[in-house]
Parts: structure tokens; sequence; C-alpha cells
């Protein structure tokens, strides 16, 4: 998989992606899936700082949580990528990339102009 | 479907019970609504607990079947359930359904919840039990987290500013000081709001509802047998219950809960009322921004004005649509499972003519209680008799 994509499970039977691995298509009730690595870009729908987080969470503080808008409609929870949660004037509309991490919730990165 | 009354009401004050179960809270609410129905106890034939947290936070489940040998009324059916936030809304519907049907006579609504003797990263985690770990939950996300991604989101497309959000916490603080079932009623200002501790951007301290423990309880019985009761019994106009997205991908935008949309067209369709026709709202302001958008989403103020009712003072008890004349949850706290059966509570005293904030002429009111990332929720609407 490159580097900067977003992992989405289809499903083999209608077509339906989601970011959520599922067991069972909610649209056609199949239950076959692949994966799917796709290129996400978007805009960022809103964006929080955590300042109290769950149990389990503590660590990573301060941490930002976004959600993006995907070209193709879908919305993406994700983090926002580290390196930018100290300086988090994040517009929204702003144009974001999602990428999969390994075990790790996605990540949320702004597209900056070269 | 026979017609069904609520003809005892019963609830703890919310706060801190430190030295108090979950299943004896339940047993004080339920036994003040059993006496005040009148009703035998041999006539009540189901019994409906709303809980969400009692596992993790106590150790303790099986409330249902607690409640029901405690309050001698063991040998009745006694269902737990559970949907988030909204598990004591959950409960009513089933109690209703029970006796609207024809399967008893009487039937026990009862919510519960102890969270205060745990500290607040284990509630956070608690509640995100609610969340679906695979997505939003695994982001890091909170509640306050949620309904600071809604406020952003709710700003951005109408302009609501600060002080409109805020407005919403200083009304309902303000309200829970006139209730004595509400332990965080206050006078605060909207600079004091903006100005506390921050908790998810943009939310601080004041804008989220405070950990509590409580009870609620109603008795709900055939319209014959509310004629014992001691006091006004209050006819149930409407319940409803839906489900929604499960997690934060499945919604169109962060401004609406399909849930509460759902869950009111079917409680105005099943009364025949629209949202003219209410007196007054006890709605789930879990959150200040949540009360904008669930007030938004269930019709009783227009689309992106929320915030600007709640500052100008059109949702006060004296406006034209008293939204949490009780304190709501921001001032009563919000003891999970009991919050939805506390609703109804207040609701049933503004129609009774009897609560100590009364919302003058009060005829037909309407409960709005939310689950989750709003994945459950039930809309209720109550009348007086001669409504």
């Amino acid at each position: 998989m490159s580097e900067a994509a977003l992992v989405l499970h289809r499903c083999q039977r209608c077509g339906h992606q989601s970011v959520t691995p599922l067991s069972v298509c909610p649209i056609c009730l199949g239950e076959s899936f692949e994966a799917v690595h796709q290129d996400a870009t978007g805009t960022c729908l809103s964006w929080t700082r955590i300042r109290r987080p769950a149990t389990g969470f503590e660590s990573d503080e301060p941490f930002i949580v976004a959600v993006a808008r995907l070209q193709n409609g879908m919305l993406v929870t994700g983090r926002l990528a580290q390196e930018e949660a100290a300086d988090p004037d994040l517009e929204i509309g702003a144009p974001v990339v999602v990428t999969s991490q390994a075990n790790e919730p996605p990540v949320i990165r702004r597209v900056r102009p070269l | 479907m026979r017609e069904v009354c609520i003809a005892g009401i019963g609830s703890t004050t919310f706060g801190r019970h430190s030295a108090a179960t979950p299943q004896d809270l339940a047993a004080q609410a339920a036994r003040a609504a059993i006496l005040e129905a009148g009703v035998a106890r041999s006539d009540i034939g189901a019994i409906y607990v709303g809980n969400f947290v009692s596992g993790v936070l106590t150790g303790q489940e099986v409330l249902a079947g607690l409640l029901a040998d405690h309050i001698g009324l063991g040998g009745v059916p006694a269902t737990k359930v559970e949907g988030a936030c909204a598990s004591g809304g959950i409960a009513f519907r089933h109690a209703v359904i029970a006796v609207a049907s024809g399967l008893c006579e009487a039937a026990l609504a009862v919510g519960t919840e102890s969270m205060t003797h745990a500290d607040t990263a284990t509630v956070t985690a608690a509640l995100n039990c609610a969340m679906d770990h695979r997505s939003d939950g695994a982001a890091g996300l909170t509640y306050p987290g949620l309904f600071g991604l809604v406020w952003r989101a709710h700003a951005e497309r109408y302009g609501t500013s600060r002080a409109e959000v805020a407005a919403v916490s200083v009304k309902n603080k303000r309200n829970g000081l006139r209730n004595p079932l509400a332990s965080m009623g206050a006078e605060i200002s909207l600079e004091e709001v903006a100005q506390s501790k921050p908790i998810a951007d943009p939310l601080t301290l004041y804008d989220c509802c405070g950990i509590s423990d409580g009870a609620a309880a109603l008795l709900v019985t055939t319209t014959e047998r509310a004629k014992e009761a001691e006091g006004l019994p209050i006819r149930v106009l409407a319940t409803a219950q839906s489900s929604g997205p499960a997690r934060i991908a499945g919604l169109d935008d962060l401004l609406s809960f399909p849930a509460t949309v759902r869950a009111a067209e079917r409680a105005f369709a099943e009364s025949g009322l629209g949202p003219t026709n209410i007196d007054l709202v006890e709605l789930h302001d879990c959150f200040s921004v949540a009360e904008i958008i669930d007030s938004e989403d269930l019709g009783v103020v227009p689309r992106g004005e929320g915030g600007r009712w709640a500052l100008d003072g059109r949702t006060a008890v004296g406006g034209e649509m008293p939204i949490n004349p009780s304190g709501g949850l921001l001032a009563k706290g919000h003891p999970v499972g009991a919050t939805g059966v506390g609703q109804i509570h207040e609701v049933v005293q503004q129609l009774r003519g009897t609560h100590p904030n009364q919302v003058k002429d009060a005829g037909i009111g309407l409960t709005h209680n939310l689950g989750g990332t709003g994945i459950s929720c039930t809309v209720s609407i109550l009348g007086r008799p001669d409504v």
C-alpha cells in the first residue's frame, strides 16, 4: 500500500465502502469484503482539541480529533497529524488528506500550497 | 392500543449519593411512584429499568431483578434496558407498551445510575462505551469532543456565537436554582461560562453537564385505574423511539442527529400534534450546544437559530418555547440511566401545575432523550387530561 492511502473495506457483492471494518454489509447483507487502498483527499468538516481524554488516551495528550469529508462524500474521523497539533488553526473547508495507519486511527493532514 | 396515564412519579435528587447503590436509589424512586399512584403492587405486571454503566462503574448488574426483589415485586418480569444516554426514555416506552397493549394493568419505569464515586477519566471511559470503538472511539474522541466538533460546524454554517452557546448554560443553570431536584443550579454570566476550564475546544466546563447519581420512577397504568391516584394523572399522547447512525461516518453533517428527527416525526404523527402545540420541552442538553442542535432537530426552534433563541430569552420559562425549565442536564447533572425518566418526571409536574419553576398554563409537554453519537433516541409527548 502506498504511504498516502486510506484503507477502505469494500463489499464484494454491491461495492459499498466503509472505513470501519464490517462483517456484514448494511446495504446488501453480503459478507465478503476486500481492502482497497485509495488516495483520500477532502476537506476539514470540523475539529476539536481533547483536553480531558478518557483512560487509555492520557499519554497522547494534547491531541486533536478532526472529521474530514472525502471527495466521494464519506466522512472519516481521525487524528490531526501530530506535527500540526501545536498550531491547530485549521479552517473548516481547508483541504486535507487522510491516511490509514496500522493499528492506529486514520491521520488527517492539511494540504498546504507548495 | 388503549390510552395510558402516568399515575405516580418519584425521584431522588440528582447529585451526589455516595453511600447509595444504584438499586437503593431505584428502590427509593420506585417506592414514591407506587405510593403516589395508589395502585396495588399486585397490579404491577412489568418493570423496566434504564441503566447504562452500572456494570462498568459499580460492578453490579441485574439491576431490574434486584429492584423487583427490593420492593417486594419478586416474580414480576423485570428487564433492564440500555441505550446509552437514552436508556431511561426507552424504559418508559416499554412500560407504556406493556400497559397500552393490555399485557398488564400497571407497569413501572425506573432509571438509575451511580457515577460520582469514580474519577473523571474513568467516567469518561465508561461513557465512551456508547461510542463505536473501531471508529470515533479509536481516534480518542470523547463526548465533550463530539460536541466540540458539532459546535464548530454549527458556528461555521450559521455564525453561532460564543455568547449564544453560553446563553443555554446560563439559562439552564438559572432554572436549576428553582428546582430542588437539581444540585448544580447557579447564577453565572456568559463570561464565566466562556472563561471556565477548557474541556474539548471550544467547550468549557460550564458547557458540560455534571457527573451525578440519581434515580427516577414512573408508574404507568390505565386511565381507569389512574383515577385512584393522589396527583393528577397525565396522559401519554405519544412515545417514539428510533435508532440512528452508529458513528460520525453515518451522519450527513454534524448539524443534525437523524435519530432525533425520526423520533420527533413519529411522536408528532402518533399524537396528531405539531411543534406549535407544545407548551414546554425537556430535552437532552448534555452540553450547551446540544440543546441548540436538539431544539432545531425537534422543530421547536427554526434551523440555525437555536443559539439566538436562547440568548434572546425565547426559550426561558416566560418565553414562547420554554426549554428545560427544570435546569436540564446542565443543572440537574446526568445520572445517565435516570435522565430520560427524570425528564418525564419534570414534565408531569409541569402539567399538574405543581412544578417549582412552573410554565404558565402548561397543557402539553415534550421530552427528548438522546444516546451515544445519536445512535438511540426517544421522544415522548404528554398531556394534561383536560387539554
